[in-house]
């Protein structure tokens, strides 16, 4: 008696003795035993000869594409995690999806895989597969296979899968196997070894089904329920870290200033700090971003550093402008600033072409270099120091501030106070301290750059 | 509140207030801050957030997702959208709703990962089998990135179709300044429920209707292929019906091309030239636009949010009138074809730059200087 099966839809389109017979008939008996509708159930399919299978039962159903149907079912159960998602691949399935399965077994999402496997792609010709056996024939291995054969099982296993079995698609106890699997909470995985009677079989010489059973010893393959451990799958694990605030959230910036009581910014002036990585080069740069807009303006900002991030030069772009920014692009800086020789490296070219009347401010140990604007040098690593020695990309974007006047120090101080962790906001309000503290002992340095 | 913000998150806060509900994706500079915009906001918000373990499969997820009735994200660059093709295809074929979001680097291959370029405005169009239809939009600042992203939700909900947002590397990783709250979004759009007990997920009268949706949830049997099928999602092999089928996943799209499209037009009556541009080199030439102005030029300028399907009619108007058409881009000329297409006659050209620096305004300019003197010269 069909249980789920679309008797008016019978008889089923596989080859006499395929294995995908005896799958459909068991898979619908399993889900007979657990007492499962149609509304329960998505079965996702493959796509070869088995995966024809869902056409044939009232149930859910979804046919992807090939050897991605565990990527499918992944989205569906977690999207709708009451449906008991059961897929059905076959070997060549699996092995032009050999990524999912394996992230599959690591991930334990609960789904179940059934396997049909016949060590051969049967719907496009008899073509090897990644199970067929060393010395097999198929279509594309007239001399005998040349791969070695992927035992299904273990690979899940040792991928972290809690659940994998392997039998005979002759095999009584298939359906059983099939509804434990599918009662399992977790990735659980059933390895269905049968026949393709119009390819693998007779290529090679097989007459009964009992002598896959055969193969199956000699290729070391064993039956029967490998693996079935205790564990939680992925659905809890991500329920359970997500009531846990597992998701951090983003930030949410602090009320801003009144931008009415601020002065307002001149016309579009383009900044660069240029330093090296570890020098909150990107923080220093934020600050003036935001001072600037703190004042009623706007500001586009941004970073460039080697894709090996903690090495190497650290630059920020900066736009700052009084009214809304159209073109991103930062060609003309109006203030340089270089902080290290990893920065300089990096300007040279910027530097040497320059416009007159740019202002480029340079850390005085720095060696020389070509810039046809005007230079002044500061121990900018010497004031920073007094805070921490790293932080030359907010002593630099200080002296910015208090020479060439982009935005007033004073802004430009409350903003950083609110800008993020304590202790980065603490260190960097030393270090800008630090420069505040230099131009006022030093009034020859402090002369205004008009840009 | 005015705030510092890359088009990464605000794609991630545009996709949150639409009502996403679902992401899934690989990382790939310069698209990973979408992902970690996700992975750090979904789960607190009820949703789902998952990196895949490729490409391939975070749109799978995002399908399986979707075919349930959730609103999903997938986000990448280049050579994810590669990776992405086939199931592009399955999503169009499914009828599946799905935001595609594509931050263009230079290509080919691995390209220039870390610059910038728009290299990907036909892929997007033609990147499957088949050749059929989908939609895609251009945001041109931070502010549009999050507006556009909740506006390809409404529309991928609206077509049941997947939609792209063609972000490229300087709109991805600047920040600029914006004010999401004084931005209005739209009340969020779901797609038409199929009427209570309805199984039929394609039930589709005139070729261009967009069948009501039947979700795989477990409230009523319901069948989904990627193969040829009809109305039922029953496999089929009919020349009829799958003819009727092929003519609605073009039409279904196209024949609402006026409702789809997008674009700002700053236009002068008088004006000979006519400037368009799309994305990332939209800024430059409103500035060149304005410079040319003050040069006593007389020029219009189309920007264009809809990329696909071609906002045909948009353009011709703007067109009306004008003896030179300007279409800056960061390729080599990939959508002035379309232009060249529709403007039939007129003389389409442009700053046409690949090699991984912004076109400035400056460049524009002279370009449209340059054309005001051929016309003087005619
Ligand atoms: C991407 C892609 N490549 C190739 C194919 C062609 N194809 C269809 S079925 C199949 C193999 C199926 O073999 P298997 O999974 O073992 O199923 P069987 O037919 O043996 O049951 C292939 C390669 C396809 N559909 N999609
Ligand atoms: S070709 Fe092989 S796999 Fe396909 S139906 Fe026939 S026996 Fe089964
Ligand atoms: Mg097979």
């Amino acid at each position: 008696m069909a249980h789920l099966l679309r008797e008016d839809r019978l008889p089923l389109p596989f080859c006499g003795g395929c294995a995908s017979h005896s799958v459909t008939r068991m898979l619908d008996r399993a889900m007979e035993s657990l007492g499962l509708t149609g509304l329960d159930v998505c079965l996702v399919t493959d796509i070869g000869c088995n995966g024809l299978i869902d056409q044939y039962f009232d149930v859910l159903s979804f046919h992807g594409l090939h050897g991605r149907s565990i990527t499918y079912a992944t989205g569906i159960k977690l999207a709708k995690p009451k449906l008991k998602v059961i897929v059905v691949m076959g070997d060549g399935g699996t092995g032009i999806g050999g990524g999912h399965l394996l992230s599959a077994a690591r991930r334990d999402v609960d789904i179940t895989l059934v396997i049909v496997n016949n060590f051969n792609y049967g719907m496009t010709g008899g073509q090897h597969s990644a199970t067929t056996p060393i010395g097999g024939f198929t279509t594309t291995t007239p001399g005998g296979n040349l791969e070695k054969p992927l035992d299904i099982c273990q690979a899940v296993i040792s991928a972290g899968g809690r659940f994998a079995a392997r039998t005979m698609s002759s095999d009584k106890g298939l359906s059983s196997l099939i509804a434990r699997a599918i009662s399992f909470r977790g990735f659980s995985v059933v390895d269905v070894i049968g026949p393709c009677t119009a390819y693998f079989m007779p290529r090679n010489n097989l007459k009964r089904s009992s002598e896959l059973e055969d193969l199956c010893m000699r290729l070391g393959w064993k039956t029967g329920i490998l693996r079935e451990d205790e564990g939680e799958d992925f659905g809890t694990r991500y329920a359970s870290a997500a009531r846990k605030g597992g998701g951090r959230g983003t930030r949410q910036p602090e009320a801003p200033l009144d931008p009415a009581s601020q002065p307002g910014l001149r016309g579009r002036t383009e900044i660069v700090i240029a330093a090296s990585a570890g020098n909150y080069v990107r923080f220093a740069g934020t600050a003036l971003a935001q001072a600037a807009i703190d004042a009623g303006g706007f500001a586009v900002q941004k970073d460039d550093y080697p894709i090996t991030v903690r090495t190497g030069y650290s630059v920020t772009e900066l736009i700052l402008s009084g009214s809304p920014i159209g073109y991103t692009g930062a060609d003309s800086p109006d203030v340089v600033a270089v902080a290290s020789e990893d920065g300089l490296r990096k300007t040279s070219a910027m530097l040497a072409s320059l416009k007159p009347g740019a202002l480029v401010i340079a850390e005085e140990k720095l060696g020389d270099f070509a810039a046809p604007a005007a230079v002044r040098r500061f121990p900018i690593a010497e004031i920073a120091r007094t805070a921490d020695r790293s932080l030359v990309a907010m002593v630099s974007a200080a002296l910015i501030s208090l020479i060439a006047g982009t935005v007033p120090p004073g802004l430009l101080r409350h903003t950083i106070s609110r800008l993020g962790a304590k202790a980065v906001v603490e260190s960097n309000l030393k270090a800008f301290d630090a420069a505040v503290s230099y131009i006022e002992s030093h009034p020859e340095a402090a002369a205004p750059h008009a840009i | 509140m005015k705030r510092l913000m890359d088009g990464n998150e605000a794609v991630g806060r545009g996709a949150v207030a639409a009502g996403c509900t679902f992401f899934a994706g690989y990382p790939i500079t310069p698209a990973s801050g979408i992902l970690h915009f996700m992975m750090a906001e979904l789960p607190g918000l009820g949703g789902m957030a998952i990196q895949g373990e490729d490409e391939i499969a975070s749109i799978g997820m995002c399908i399986g997702a979707s075919i349930t009735g959730e609103k999903a994200l997938t986000a990448t660059s280049g050579p994810g959208l590669s990776l992405y093709s086939e199931n592009i295809g399955l999503a169009i074929m499914l009828e599946a709703p799905i935001v595609i979001v594509d931050c263009q680097r230079m290509g080919p291959a691995t390209g220039a990962a870390t610059k910038t370029g728009q290299g990907d405005i036909q892929f997007v169009r033609w990147g499957h089998s088949g050749g059929y239809p989908i939609i895609a939009l251009a945001p041109e600042s931070v502010t549009e990135c999050y507006s556009l992203t909740a506006a390809a939700f409404d529309l991928a909900e609206t077509y049941r179709t997947p939609v792209f947002v063609m972000l490229d590397k300087e709109l991805s990783l600047s920040r600029e300044t914006v004010d999401l709250e004084a931005v209005r979004l739209p009340e969020p759009v779901r797609r038409i429920p199929a009427p209570p007990g309805s199984s039929i997920p394609y039930d589709f009268k005139e070729p261009s209707d967009v069948p009501p949706f039947v979700p795989l949830d477990g409230s009523v049997m319901v069948r989904y292929t990627g193969s040829s099928h009809d109305e039922r999602g029953e496999l089929c092999g009919s020349k009829a019906v799958l003819g009727r089928f092929t003519r609605h996943f073009t039409e279904k799209i196209e024949a609402h091309a006026a409702e789809i499209a997008i674009a700002g037009h700053d236009g002068d009556p008088g004006a000979r030239i006519l400037v368009i541009s799309y994305g990332i080199t939209a800024g430059a030439a409103r500035e060149a636009v304005a410079r040319a102005r003050a040069d006593s030029i007389r020029v219009s300028h189309l920007v264009l949010k809809t990329l696909w399907p071609v906002p045909e009619a948009i353009i011709r108007k703007a067109a009306a009138g004008a003896s030179a058409i300007r279409v800056p881009e960061n390729n080599c000329g990939l959508y002035g074809r379309e232009i060249e297409r529709i403007a039939c006659g007129i003389d389409v050209g442009g700053i046409r730059k690949s090699d991984t620096s912004l076109i400035t305004p400056g460049e524009i300019h002279s370009d449209i200087l340059k054309s005001a003197e051929r016309l003087v010269a005619r």
